[in-house]
C-alpha cells in the first residue's frame, strides 16, 4: 500500500495526487457482492427457491435492478434516459431470435444479449449524445415509442404485436434454466454480470463521470473528451438493459411488445432517482419498486401514488436519494460519537505538514532584487513564434466585435491586452482558444493553422485558458481537482512542478479543503493552476486578477513567471494596470474591436487616444497624469484606481 | 376525390385537436424551460372533472368545461408554486418532478374512477354534411375552440403586460429579476394557464376519443411530437406542426394504415431532434 509510505514522506505531491482508494466508497463492490450472495444462497436453500413467490419475485427484482442501473449509469454523466425499454426490448428479442434459431447455450445468450444492444447503442449514441439535458431525455422517450412501433410493424422476423412464443429456455449442459431454482440462479448470474459491468465502468472512470456531471466545460478544457465517456456510459448502460431483457424474456418464455411498454422507462427512472447516486442505489430503488408493485398488486393506483410522491419528495428533500439519506444519518450518528475527537469527521486542513508562508512575503524579505526588477524587464522570449494571429476579425450581424487584430507571441513571452469593456478582448480570446469561429483571419499554433475546434483538442494541442469567473470542481477537494486534471490531461506537469504551483498560490495547505468552501481568491487561483498545469504552449488568461484581493494579486505575477519559465506564451487580458505594467513587456490596446496602439506599456499608455478610450475624457491634464503612471515611482495611486473602477462597471 | 377531401378535413380537425393539446405544453417549455411530463395527466384530470360535473352532478356540459379549466389551472398553479419552483433551474429535476406528478394524477383518477374507460357522452351530436364530406359537430366545435385558444394565448403573450413580463423572464431571467419581476408570481401563473389549457382540451376532446386514467400517455406523446417538430417553445411552430401531424396521420391512416403513421412521425421527430434540435420552425437560440 502506497499510503503507508506517506507518513515518512515530506510534502511531495506524490501524496497530493494519491488517488486514494480509501476515499473510494467501499460500497462500489456491494451490488455485485449482494447478487453473488443471492446466487449462492439460492443454491444453498432449495426450499426457498421452490417457493412460487420467490420464483416470480426474484427475476422481477433483478429485471428492475438492471433497468434501473441503465438509468443510474447515464445519470452519472448527467443524462436522463427513458430508453431502458428500448434496450431491454433489443436484448429480449435478441434472446428470442438467438434461442430459436442459433443456440440456447446460457453463456452465449448472456454475451449476445449484452453485446447486441451495446453495438446498436454505439451509432445511436454517436448521434444522440450530441444533445444534452432536456433534449436527450426527450429523444430517449421518443425512442421508447419508436421501438414498440418497429416491433409491431416487423411482423415477419419479430412476430408483430403477437410476438414470438415458445422460446426454449437457456441451457448449460443438462441444466435447463427455465423454471424453479435454476431460473432464479441463472437470473441472478445474469444480474451479477450486469452489476459487475456497471461497477467496473463506474469505478474505472469515476473521475471522468463525476467531472462531466459537475462541470463539463472545465473537464473538457483540461483535455477530457466528454462524448467519449458519455458513449462509454451509454453503450455499457445499453448492454446492461439488454441483460434485463434477457432475464425478463427467459422467464416469460415469449417475447411480446407489451413487455416493453414505453412508459415502463418512467418506473426505472423513478427507481434510480429514489435509490440515489450510490452504486447500491439502483438495488435499493429496485427493491422498493418491486415491493410496492407486489404489495399493491391488486391496487396499482396506490403503488403509483406512493411512487409519484416518493419521486417528488426525493427531488425536493433528498437529492442523493435513499442511500444518501442513510449515509447522512450514519455520518450524523458517527460524528456525534466522535465529536470530541475530530469535530469535522475529516482531517482538517491544518493537519498537513505544508510549510507555506505566502511566497511573496518570503520573496520580499529574501530576494529583494526580484521586487526591484519587474518581471516585464526580465522576460527573455525564445525565438520561436508559438502563436501567430493575423488579421483576426469577428462580426456579430453588422457589429464588428473584433476587426483586423494581428500579433505574434513567442515562447516564454507575455502579451497584455487592455481596452475598455466591450472592446472585444474576450471575443479575441474566444477565437484564439477555438471556442468561436473567426469571421476573417487566421490563428496559427507552431505554424499550423488552428481551426475552431473542441476545447479538449485545444487542450491536447497545448492551448489552455482560464475564465473570468471561477471554474473549479467545487464539490470536491483541491487534491481531487488536481487528480482529475492529471487524469484528463495528456500534458500534465510533473509532481515537483505542481508542487511549486501549489506553493506559489498558497493552495498547498488547503489540499483537503473542498474547493467550493474556499474563499473566492483561492478558488480563482485554483482555476488558474488547473490550466497552467496542463503545460500549455500558449495560455490565455482572461482577467486572472479580477476578484482577487490586492494582497493575492502578486500570486498572479508568480504564476505568470512560472509559466514563462516553462516556455509558455502568455496572452493576458486584465484591467489591473499595476499588474500589467509589472508583467507585460508589450501591451496591445483594443477599442471597439480594433487595435488602438501597441508597444511597451510606457509608450502605449502615454498615447492620448489610449487615455481617451480608457477614461472617456480628453482633457490634457488627465492625459498627462496617466502618462505619468508609466513611471511607477511617480505614479499617483488614485488614477490606477480610477481605471480599475471604470473597467468593472 | 371525396376521399382526399375527407382526409384533408379529418387531418385539419385532428390537427386542431393536437394543437390544443400541445399549446399548454409548448407554453410551459417556452416560459419556464420545463418539460411538463404531467401534461397528459392534466388532460385526463380535466376530462374527469368535466365528466364528474356533467354525469355525476348532472350539471350542463358548459359548467363541466369551466370546472375542468379552473380545477386543472388551480392544481397546476399550486404544483408550480410549491414544488416545481424550488427546482426550476434544474432541467433533470423538473422532469422527474413532473413525472412524479403524472404518476400521482393518473393514479388518483384510477383510484376515483376505476381502470375502465367511462362513458362520457358527447353533448354535440350529428355532423355537418358538405358535398360528400362529413364533419361531426363536436369536431367543428373543437376546431373553433382551438383557434380561439391559440388566439387568446397569442394575445396574452404579445399584447398584455403579463405576457411581456413572461417573455422577458424567458429571454433573460437574471435581467428580468433585476428589474423587479417576480417569478414566484409569474411562473405559477404561466403554469396554471398551461395546465388549464390541458384541462380544457381534456374536457372538450375526451368525449370524442375516450376517457380512462391512462389516455394521457398518448396525449403526452402527441404533445412531444408537435412541440419538437415545431420547435420547443415556439407557439406558432407548435400549431403548424400540429396541423402537419394531423394531416400526416389522416392521410397515412387512410392510404397505408396501421402503425405506419406513428412510426413515420416518430422517425421524423428523431431526425429533426438530432439534425435541428430547435425544431423545424424554432429559433436557433433555443438551448436547453
Amino acid at each position: 500500500m502506497p499510503e503507508t509510505n506517506n507518513k515518512m514522506m515530506p510534502e511531495t505531491t506524490g501524496r497530493a495526487l494519491q488517488p486514494g482508494w480509501n476515499r473510494l466508497p467501499w460500497t462500489v463492490l456491494l451490488a455485485p457482492a449482494i447478487t453473488l450472495v443471492a446466487v449462492l444462497a439460492s443454491w444453498l436453500t432449495p426450499k426457498l427457491t421452490a417457493d412460487p413467490f420467490t420464483l416470480s419475485f426474484v427475476p422481477t427484482v433483478l429485471v428492475l435492478l438492471l433497468a434501473s442501473m441503465h438509468v443510474w449509469m447515464l445519470l452519472r454523466v448527467d443524462l436522463l434516459s427513458f430508453a431502458s425499454p428500448v434496450f431491454m426490448a433489443i436484448g429480449g428479442y435478441t434472446l428470442a431470435l438467438v434461442a430459436m434459431h442459433q443456440t440456447t447455450n446460457a453463456i452465449a445468450l448472456i454475451i449476445a444479449c449484452f453485446i447486441i444492444p451495446a453495438v446498436i447503442a454505439l451509432p445511436l449514441g454517436l448521434v444522440l449524445l450530441r444533445l444534452r439535458g432536456t433534449y436527450f431525455a426527450l429523444v430517449t422517450f421518443v425512442l421508447a415509442q419508436v421501438i414498440v412501433l418497429v416491433i409491431t410493424i416487423a411482423k415477419g422476423p419479430l412476430g408483430g404485436s403477437s410476438g414470438i412464443s415458445g422460446i426454449p429456455p437457456a441451457q448449460l449442459g443438462d441444466i435447463q434454466f427455465g423454471a424453479a431454482g435454476d431460473l432464479v440462479r441463472y437470473s441472478s448470474c445474469v444480474a451479477a454480470v450486469g452489476a459487475l459491468v456497471a461497477a467496473v465502468v463506474s469505478v474505472r472512470w469515476r473521475r471522468h463521470f463525476a467531472a462531466i456531471e459537475e462541470n463539463e466545460p472545465l473537464a473538457s478544457s483540461l483535455g477530457l473528451r466528454p462524448w467519449l465517456f458519455k458513449t462509454v456510459a451509454f453503450v455499457s448502460a445499453a448492454g446492461i438493459a439488454g441483460l434485463a431483457g434477457l432475464i425478463l424474456i427467459n422467464q416469460l418464455g415469449n417475447a411480446n411488445p407489451d413487455s416493453f411498454q414505453p412508459f415502463s422507462g418512467v418506473n426505472h427512472v423513478a427507481s434510480a432517482v429514489i435509490g440515489g447516486p450510490s452504486i447500491i442505489g439502483p438495488a435499493v430503488g429496485a427493491l422498493i419498486l418491486a415491493w410496492l408493485t407486489h404489495e399493491f398488486a391488486s391496487n396499482a393506483q396506490y403503488s403509483q401514488l406512493l411512487l409519484g410522491a416518493a419521486l417528488i419528495g426525493v427531488v425536493l428533500f433528498a437529492r442523493r436519494g435513499i442511500t444518501g439519506l442513510v449515509r447522512d444519518a450514519a455520518l450524523l450518528v458517527w460524528r456525534r460519537g466522535h465529536r470530541a475527537a475530530t469535530p469535522t469527521g475529516r482531517p482538517s486542513a491544518a493537519s498537513g505538514t505544508w510549510d507555506t508562508p505566502a511566497p511573496r512575503q518570503a520573496e520580499a524579505s529574501g530576494a529583494p532584487e526580484t521586487a526591484a526588477t519587474p518581471l516585464a524587464e526580465r522576460i527573455r522570449p525564445g525565438s520561436e513564434v508559438v502563436l501567430q494571429v493575423s488579421d483576426l476579425g469577428k462580426r456579430f450581424g453588422g457589429v464588428a466585435a473584433v476587426d483586423g487584430i494581428s500579433f505574434e507571441l513567442r515562447a516564454g513571452d507575455v502579451l497584455g491586452v487592455i481596452g475598455p469593456n466591450g472592446a472585444g478582448k474576450t471575443t479575441l480570446i474566444n477565437m484564439v482558444s477555438g471556442a468561436m469561429r473567426p469571421s476573417t483571419g487566421t490563428v496559427s499554433l507552431d505554424g499550423a493553422r488552428l481551426r475552431s475546434s473542441s476545447p479538449y483538442s485545444m487542450s491536447r494541442n497545448g492551448v489552455a485558458r482560464s475564465y473570468q469567473q471561477t471554474s473549479v470542481f467545487s464539490s470536491v477537494t483541491v487534491r481531487e481537482n488536481l487528480a482529475r486534471g492529471k487524469a484528463f490531461s495528456k500534458r500534465w506537469i510533473p509532481d515537483e512542478e505542481l508542487d511549486r504551483l501549489l506553493q506559489i498560490t498558497g493552495l498547498a495547505d488547503r489540499m483537503d479543503d473542498r474547493a467550493g468552501d474556499m474563499p473566492y481568491g483561492l478558488q480563482k487561483l485554483l482555476g488558474l493552476v488547473l490550466p497552467l498545469a496542463t503545460a500549455p504552449k500558449v495560455v490565455l488568461l482572461d482577467e486572472p486578477a479580477a476578484g482577487l484581493e490586492v494582497s493575492e494579486r502578486p500570486r498572479v505575477d508568480d504564476l505568470v513567471e512560472w509559466a514563462i519559465e516553462q516556455g509558455t506564451g502568455v496572452l493576458i487580458v486584465e484591467h489591473d494596470m499595476d499588474l500589467m505594467r509589472r508583467i507585460c513587456p508589450r501591451l496591445l490596446v483594443m477599442d471597439t474591436g480594433r487595435e488602438l496602439a501597441s508597444g511597451t506599456p510606457g509608450d502605449v499608455l502615454a498615447k492620448p487616444e489610449v487615455v481617451t478610450a480608457y477614461l472617456g475624457v480628453t482633457e490634457d491634464d488627465d492625459a498627462e497624469e496617466l502618462t505619468g503612471t508609466a513611471e511607477p515611482a511617480s505614479r499617483p495611486v488614485e488614477h490606477n484606481e480610477i481605471v480599475e473602477v471604470r473597467s468593472h462597471e | 376525390m371525396n376521399e382526399i377531401i375527407q382526409s384533408i378535413v379529418g387531418g385539419l380537425a385532428l390537427g386542431a385537436e393536437y394543437a390544443l393539446m400541445a399549446l399548454g405544453f409548448s407554453l410551459v417549455f417556452g416560459i419556464l424551460r420545463v418539460i411538463n411530463f404531467a401534461h397528459g395527466a392534466f388532460y385526463v384530470v380535466g376530462g374527469y372533472f368535466a365528466y364528474w360535473v356533467t354525469h355525476t352532478l348532472g350539471m350542463p356540459y358548459v359548467v363541466g368545461v369551466v370546472v375542468a379549466v379552473l380545477g386543472t389551472a388551480a392544481i397546476g398553479y399550486l404544483f408550480e408554486l410549491f414544488i416545481v419552483e424550488r427546482r426550476v433551474d434544474d432541467h433533470l429535476a423538473t422532469i422527474v418532478l413532473t413525472v412524479g406528478a403524472s404518476l400521482i394524477g393518473s393514479a388518483a383518477m384510477l383510484a376515483l374512477f376505476g381502470p375502465q374507460a367511462v362513458q362520457f357522452k358527447a353533448i354535440l351530436t350529428g355532423s355537418l354534411h358538405l358535398g360528400g364530406v362529413y364533419v361531426p359537430h363536436a369536431r367543428l366545435m373543437t376546431i373553433v375552440v382551438a383557434i380561439a385558444a391559440v388566439g387568446a394565448v397569442y394575445v396574452l403573450l404579445y399584447r398584455t403586460r403579463l405576457g411581456n413580463a413572461l417573455r422577458a423572464l424567458t429571454d433573460d431571467r437574471e435581467m428580468a429579476l433585476a428589474m423587479g419581476m417576480r417569478p414566484k408570481v409569474l411562473f405559477p401563473a404561466a403554469f396554471g394557464i398551461a395546465t388549464g389549457l390541458a384541462g380544457l382540451t381534456g374536457a372538450l376532446v375526451t368525449p370524442q376519443f375516450s376517457l380512462a386514467p391512462f389516455v394521457g400517455e398518448s396525449v403526452l406523446s402527441i404533445s412531444f411530437l408537435t412541440v419538437i417538430l415545431g420547435g420547443l417553445g415556439s407557439l406558432s411552430g407548435a400549431v403548424i406542426a400540429a396541423v402537419l401531424v394531423g394531416l400526416v396521420q389522416s392521410f397515412v391512416g387512410t392510404y397505408i394504415g396501421g402503425s405506419w403513421a406513428s412510426l413515420i412521425l416518430f422517425s421524423v421527430i428523431l431526425v429533426v431532434l438530432v439534425v435541428r434540435p430547435s425544431g423545424l420552425l424554432g429559433h436557433r437560440t433555443v438551448n436547453a
